[in-house]
């Protein structure tokens, strides 16, 4: 395969996320936010992160487990937990449990006590705990103060997988709360139970992990856009231009329905990181009392700026469109300026015909590689670096009934591209059940599933085909402009 | 400057969960506990870390018991051998000292200490000891065990061990012999042959130095075999002749006898000469030259688990350590293929390209593997097609793949 590649199909000069590939040093990202209110600003000076490093002794020796002896009738529900795929556990340096994903915290804060004494202990040494490996089960600690979060997985997930994963529960976390705001609680109370402030949280973050598991958009750091001829996606582009060009102060505005990406409006030098994209089409997938009214929520983006929030007001546009917007402000108070504004979008789109251009869209789902001519292609992943975009067509057999088998073989073949110790530019797998192509250059990567019979030399003409194909789709296909507003 | 440290060990301990279970007695957990320069308190923390680990971990039903620790600085690594035995190693990983702006930092580096090279050397601690002393369970005062541990770690510490060297090797080889098919037997006596070769210039290695001259039979070393779950003792008895050797295990419970050594002599010697010749026959046709393939030539690995047929071109001598005509990556690569190979079924073939433009070519068809690395940068993969293509119908002759 030609290695100088011209075709780079979904390319474009600018786009409105940001591409780094840094996920998650929040602590060095700018506090975007205070150069927006320059004028009200709050000062958040204490986020020094310093003490707390050392915590007593535990001496209890870890037998405190044998205190739980299980009832019973608590058995088979115990094994079953046991059994479980993949947990996740958030706690506090001191201990508290936060979050479990399965089971109940209560009942399983003697489990809690003991990851910490394991990371306090190790702490103790002026070292810090990373993994451990059982046979078939992983466990990935990762001590972000002042939380830290644990998994236990019994996937064939690698352990860099599993470190996003966590990262982005504590993004979950750090979103509803300010990571301002998430250590001043524990500099002032190392024991608070931050259960009390993240009611309702618990839901995000299960969701979060459902969604993360089966989403290529994750370990991907990308989104999907919905299929529009460029024109509508323009003409729905600057109607909210045109709506919001007399409100001050509103940072972004996005555009989504079905888990895709209609537009992305910005305030100039300002940019979106697709992780937090991904915290926003969380909220929106796993809130359905959304539907029903405008709300409006506080909502810090903490690749944006961990510090502080941003107001959103969150709506679908209108009973026969199912598709969210989120006006996205530093001012805590323009709830009804952003409801106006909103109205005369959604009128506008309709007279536009750009309401039912999104239906069609949505009614019409992608192709799958049979309808767009490739039979022996059976799944495919493009993804556009500098855009951070990807496209992926409609599910087709064998994989409509397992796609979980799809994301695996997906997230199998992305590692060993990206592996730190061995990366590889191009990986051609053949087995007994399909061939997959995974091959990173310069502008994209790509994701190909093959029929399992195919040779060499036609998997390459096809890939050459398919690239072409893409690039005269691309202006449907991804978000090429990115508009922002006028002030 | 960069300044790299090697990686260190920090400690190995030998514990018994059951033992010192009240409190202010966890002391008597310990069997053996290396340096000593960690105190008591030291050594009761760090059982008890690795007791906390173990039972955690269990709340999980693991498929197998818990095997690793990363942490930033270190790599811990358990193995339980016998039923609440459990041996374990820390290893301090390498790092290197950047000066940056006059303040120096620490960058350690994980993926330098490979995982399952460490287990193996865990694994082999404990069986060079049973190899000696018989299992942990069948000494049963605790006393005496921590004295033969002591005695025999200590020894494994300094090096001193009188047969250390070849050993190691015995092991390689009942580790072989387990697993027990002729072939596989036959490569490792080989081996074994090679590093005894030069302790000494007596026929008997383990025995009466000069059958002429000695008054006693030596000293013999007892070891203790293991096979379907029994467990014997035996004398130990190598015998050298040229460039081959022949242990001999005489049953632990007979007598041995200057006489049973001329005896023994007196046998062994005219039957082994013509042996020993075939032998290096065989061990020269093993060494292929591989000096005169140019060299960017592709270098290959075939191996057939069925028939145990192999022939490689990136080895330049059978000992199959270092000495390779390709760079460590590509080797390293074909492991990776080789242990993602079961999970693409009875057949498969992987083809990657390397950060520098370099392939590597995997293919495995039912019990044959062949691993193929092209040093030269070709433009597409039809090319790599062609070109292992040609290496196997230069190569393998008749050997089928599937597909090609």
């Amino acid at each position: 395969m030609s290695s100088n590649v011209e075709l780079e199909p979904g390319v474009t000069p600018e786009s409105g996320l940001v591409t780094t590939d840094s996920f998650d040093n929040l602590g060095q990202m700018g506090s975007s936010l205070e150069e927006i209110k320059s004028a009200s600003a709050v000062s958040q000076s204490q986020e020094s992160n310093e003490s707390n490093s050392h915590y007593d002794e535990f001496d209890e020796s870890p037998n405190c487990m044998e205190t739980t002896a299980k009832e019973d009738a608590d058995l088979e529900e115990y094994k079953e937990w046991a059994n479980k795929k993949n947990h996740v556990f958030v706690l506090s340096l001191a201990g508290k449990p936060i979050y479990s994903r399965h089971g109940n915290e209560d009942k399983l804060a003697w489990l809690f006590g003991v990851m910490q004494t394991l990371v306090s202990f190790v702490q103790s040494n002026d070292d810090c705990i990373t993994s451990i490996q059982a046979g078939d089960t992983v466990f990935i600690f990762l001590v972000k103060r002042p939380l830290i979060m644990v998994a236990v997985s019994k996937t064939q997930d690698c352990i860099y997988q599993l470190i996003s994963q966590l990262n982005y529960v504590f993004n979950q976390i750090t979103s509803m709360l300010t990571l301002t705001r998430l250590n001043r609680i524990y500099e002032q109370r190392q024991n608070y139970d931050l259960r009390r402030l993240l009611s309702g949280v618990e839901r995000l973050i299960d969701h979060l992990l459902d969604f993360s598991e089966m989403e290529p958009s994750f370990f991907l750091g990308a989104v999907q856009c919905l299929s529009l001829a460029t024109s509508i996606r323009d003409s729905i582009s600057s109607t909210i231009v045109s709506a919001c060009s007399k409100i001050k102060n509103l940072v972004f505005a996005i555009l989504l329905a079905d888990n895709k990406l209609i537009t992305l409006v910005r305030m100039k030098k300002y940019y979106l990181h697709p992780a937090d994209l991904h915290l926003i089409f969380n909220l929106v997938q796993a809130s359905e009392s959304l539907k029903n009214s405008e709300s409006w929520t506080p909502l810090c983006l903490p690749h944006f700026d961990p510090s502080g929030f941003l107001y959103g007001h969150v709506s679908y546009l209108s009973e026969d469109c199912q598709a969210c917007l989120l006006l996205l402000t530093v001012e805590r108070d323009i709830f009804f300026t952003l409801s106006e504004a909103k109205q005369r979008i959604v009128e506008k789109l309709r007279r536009g015909n750009c309401l039912q251009a999104i239906n069609e869209s949505l009614n019409a789902k992608e192709d799958t590689c049979a309808n767009a001519g490739f039979t022996e292609l059976r799944h495919y992943l493009y993804k556009c670096k500098s855009t951070a975009q990807f496209y992926q067509p409609s599910l087709s057999p064998p994989y409509v009934l397992s796609k979980q088998r799809l994301i695996d073989l997906y997230k199998r073949a992305y590692q060993r591209l990206h592996c730190t110790t061995r990366p590889l530019k191009l990986l051609f797998e053949r087995s007994s059940d399909e061939v997959i192509l995974a091959w990173d250059t310069k502008g994209f990567e790509l994701y190909i599933i093959f029929e399992p019979l195919i040779d060499t030399t036609s998997a390459i003409s096809l890939v050459t085909k398919l690239l072409n194909w893409i690039k005269k789709k691309e202006e449907r296909l991804f978000h090429l402009t990115s508009p922002t507003f006028l002030k | 400057m960069n300044n790299k440290i090697e990686a260190t060990l920090k400690n190995f301990f030998i514990f018994n969960s059951l033992l010192g279970r009240k409190e202010g007695e966890e002391f008597q957990k310990i069997l053996y506990y290396h340096p000593i320069s960690d105190v008591t308190d030291v050594q009761i923390k760090n059982v008890g870390l690795v007791e906390g680990i173990i039972q955690f971990t269990e709340h999980f039903k693991p498929s197998r018991d818990v095997s690793l620790m990363h942490t930033k600085k270190t790599r811990q690594l358990y193995f339980q051998p016998e039923k609440n035995y459990w041996v374990v190693m820390t290893i301090y990983l390498p790092y290197i000292i950047k000066t940056k702006e006059g303040t120096q930092t620490e960058e350690y580096l994980e993926d330098d200490v490979q995982d399952n090279v460490y287990e193996t050397v865990l694994k082999q601690a404990y069986y060079m000891y049973r190899l000696f002393w018989g299992t942990f369970e069948n000494i049963k005062d605790i006393g005496t065990l921590k004295m033969t541990l002591e005695i025999f770690y200590k020894a494994e510490q300094r090096g001193t061990q009188r047969y250390a060297d070849h050993l190691s090797v015995l092991n390689q080889y009942f580790v072989a012999c387990k697993h027990g098919n002729g072939a596989a037997r036959r490569l490792n006596a080989q081996k074994l042959s090679f590093s005894i070769y030069r302790l000494t210039s007596w026929p008997f290695i383990t025995g009466p130095s000069n059958l002429k001259l000695a008054k006693t039979i030596g000293n013999i070393p007892k070891v203790h075999l293991f096979s379907g779950g029994k467990h014997e003792e035996y004398h130990f008895v190598v015998y050298r002749a040229l460039s081959c050797s022949v242990c001999l295990f005489i049953d632990g419970k007979s007598e041995l006898t200057l006489d049973l050594f001329k005896e023994l002599d007196d046998f062994i010697s005219p039957k082994l000469v013509p042996i020993v010749s075939d032998v290096a026959e065989f061990c020269s046709k093993q060494v292929i030259t591989p000096s005169n393939l140019p060299e960017n030539a592709p270098r290959f690995i075939y191996f057939n688990k069925l028939n145990l047929a192999y022939k490689s071109t990136v080895h330049l001598d059978n000992k199959q350590t270092g000495n390779i005509a390709c760079s460590k990556e590509s080797l390293m690569l074909m492991a990776d293929m080789n242990s993602k190979f079961p999970s693409l079924g009875d057949y498969g073939e992987t083809i990657v390209k390397t950060m520098n433009d370099y392939w590597i070519v995997g293919k495995k068809s039912n019990s044959r593997e062949f691993y193929v690395a092209l040093q030269q940068k070709y433009s597409s993969i039809n090319d790599i097609s062609d070109e292992v293509k040609k290496v196997c119908d230069t190569e393998l002759k008749g050997i089928f793949f599937h597909p090609m």
